[in-house]
C-alpha cells in the first residue's frame, strides 16, 4: 500500500479522535475453546499504579511473565496493559493507572466472572442493590465486558467471552487457585450474587473452626467462597488466593520486593497453609498451599 | 532525485508520528471510572502479622 493512502488512512482514524477508538484485548483462551462457563473467575487483571516494581514483584514471587499485547489497529500497544504468563498460559493482566488520569491510587487485582449475557446480567444489577461502574463495553477479541460493585460494595467485572472460556483444570503450582469475597454482609451479598449471576450457595461446616464457610455454585461447580470480612470494618473486596507450595518461603521475600505480608503464614484447622500479602502498589493477594493436607 | 528521498523520510516521518500518536490511546478504559483502592482503608495494613488471630478462608474442595 503507497504511504501517501497509508498516511490518509491513519490520518482518518486520528481524525475520529482517540476516545472513539475500541480498546483490542487479545482474547482470555489463545486457542478458542467455544466452552461457556458461567459463573467461573475467568480472568484477574492487576491494576497498579506501580507497574515495574509489580512487574518484579510477581515475576520473582511466582515465576510469571509479562509480555506486551500484540499491536491491533486501534489498539493502544505501549506498556500500560501487559499480559501475564504463567508456564506458557495467559492467567491475567496488568493495567498501569497512570495511564488512566486518575488521582487516586486505585491499584487492586479486579476478579472477572464469565456470564452468558453481559446485557442481562448488567440489567439485574441495580435490582440486586448493586451499581454498573462501568457498562458493557467492547474491549475486541476478548468479548464484552463491565465492572460493577455488589449489593456490599465490593467491585469485581463481568464478562461475555468471544471465544469461549477457559477449561476447568487442575490449578498449577504459583497459579490462581481460589477466589473468595470478602465482606461485612454474608447473606446480603450471597443474594446480590444469585440474583444477578444465578448463583447457589452451600454452608460448610469446618472441622475445629467455630464457623461455616460459604461457597457459591453454579450447577454443581464451585466457583468462589464468601466469608465474613476478616478485617473489621474494611472494604469489601474480592480476594484471589494463589496456590502456592510453601507460604512461609513466599513471605519471606515480600518485603524486599517491596510488598507487605499482611497475615503470616498460618495453619488452617482443616488443613494446609494460607497467608496473605500486598504487592508494591497496595493490592493484597492470598496464598494457599493445595491441597488441604 | 535529493527532493524525492527528503519527501519520503518527510512521509515516514509523519508515519512514525501518527503511529505514536495513536499508540497513546489506551489502556482499557473499562477501568477507568473506579474511583478507589479496596485496599486504601489501612485496616489491611494494620491488623496482621505474627500471631494474629485473623483468620482468613481459602478454597476448601
Amino acid at each position: 500500500m503507497p504511504i501517501k493512502t497509508i498516511s490518509t488512512l491513519l490520518v482518518a482514524l486520528l481524525a475520529v479522535g482517540c476516545t472513539a477508538i475500541t480498546v483490542n484485548l487479545p482474547p482470555i483462551t489463545e486457542t478458542p475453546t467455544d466452552e461457556r462457563h458461567s459463573g467461573k473467575v475467568v480472568w484477574h487483571d492487576l491494576l497498579t499504579n506501580t507497574p515495574e516494581a509489580s512487574r518484579r514483584f510477581y515475576g520473582e514471587l511466582f515465576g510469571w511473565e509479562f509480555e506486551q499485547p500484540r499491536v491491533f489497529i486501534g489498539v493502544g500497544s505501549g506498556d500500560s496493559y501487559m499480559l501475564i504468563r504463567h508456564n506458557g498460559k495467559l492467567i491475567g493482566g496488568m493495567v498501569d493507572t497512570n495511564a488512566l488520569d486518575r488521582k487516586e491510587n486505585i491499584s487492586q487485582w479486579i476478579t472477572t466472572i464469565s456470564v452468558p449475557d453481559i446485557d442481562a446480567a448488567v440489567e439485574r444489577v441495580s435490582g440486586a442493590g448493586g451499581k454498573v461502574i462501568n457498562a458493557p463495553e467492547s474491549i475486541g477479541a476478548r468479548g464484552r465486558m463491565a465492572v460493577v460493585e455488589d449489593s456490599t460494595g465490593a467491585l469485581f467485572a463481568m464478562i461475555q467471552t468471544k471465544g469461549g472460556d477457559p477449561a476447568d483444570t487442575e490449578p498449577m503450582q504459583n497459579g490462581w487457585l481460589w477466589d473468595e469475597l470478602w465482606t461485612g454482609d454474608v447473606d446480603g451479598a450471597t443474594g446480590f450474587y444469585q440474583s444477578v449471576l444465578g448463583f447457589q450457595h452451600t454452608d460448610h461446616a469446618i472441622e475445629n473452626e467455630d464457623r461455616n464457610y460459604r461457597v457459591l455454585k453454579y450447577g454443581d461447580k464451585p466457583r468462589a467462597g464468601v466469608l465474613k470480612n476478616p478485617f473489621e470494618g474494611e472494604h469489601p473486596v474480592w480476594v484471589n488466593y494463589i496456590r502456592v507450595e510453601d507460604p512461609s518461603a513466599v513471605t519471606a521475600k515480600v518485603e524486599d520486593l517491596g510488598g507487605r505480608v499482611l497475615i503470616e503464614a498460618q495453619a488452617r484447622p482443616i488443613g494446609g497453609e494460607v497467608a496473605f500479602i500486598a504487592g508494591p502498589s497496595g493490592a493484597g493477594v492470598a496464598l494457599q498451599t493445595w491441597p488441604l493436607d | 532525485m535529493r527532493n524525492s528521498k527528503f519527501r519520503r523520510a518527510a512521509g515516514l516521518s509523519l508515519l512514525l508520528a501518527l503511529c505514536s500518536l495513536l499508540a497513546s490511546c489506551e489502556p482499557p478504559a473499562v477501568y477507568g471510572s473506579i474511583g478507589y483502592s479496596s485496599y486504601s482503608g489501612g485496616g489491611y495494613y494494620g491488623g496482621g502479622g505474627m500471631g494474629t488471630s485473623i483468620r482468613v478462608g481459602g478454597r476448601i474442595y
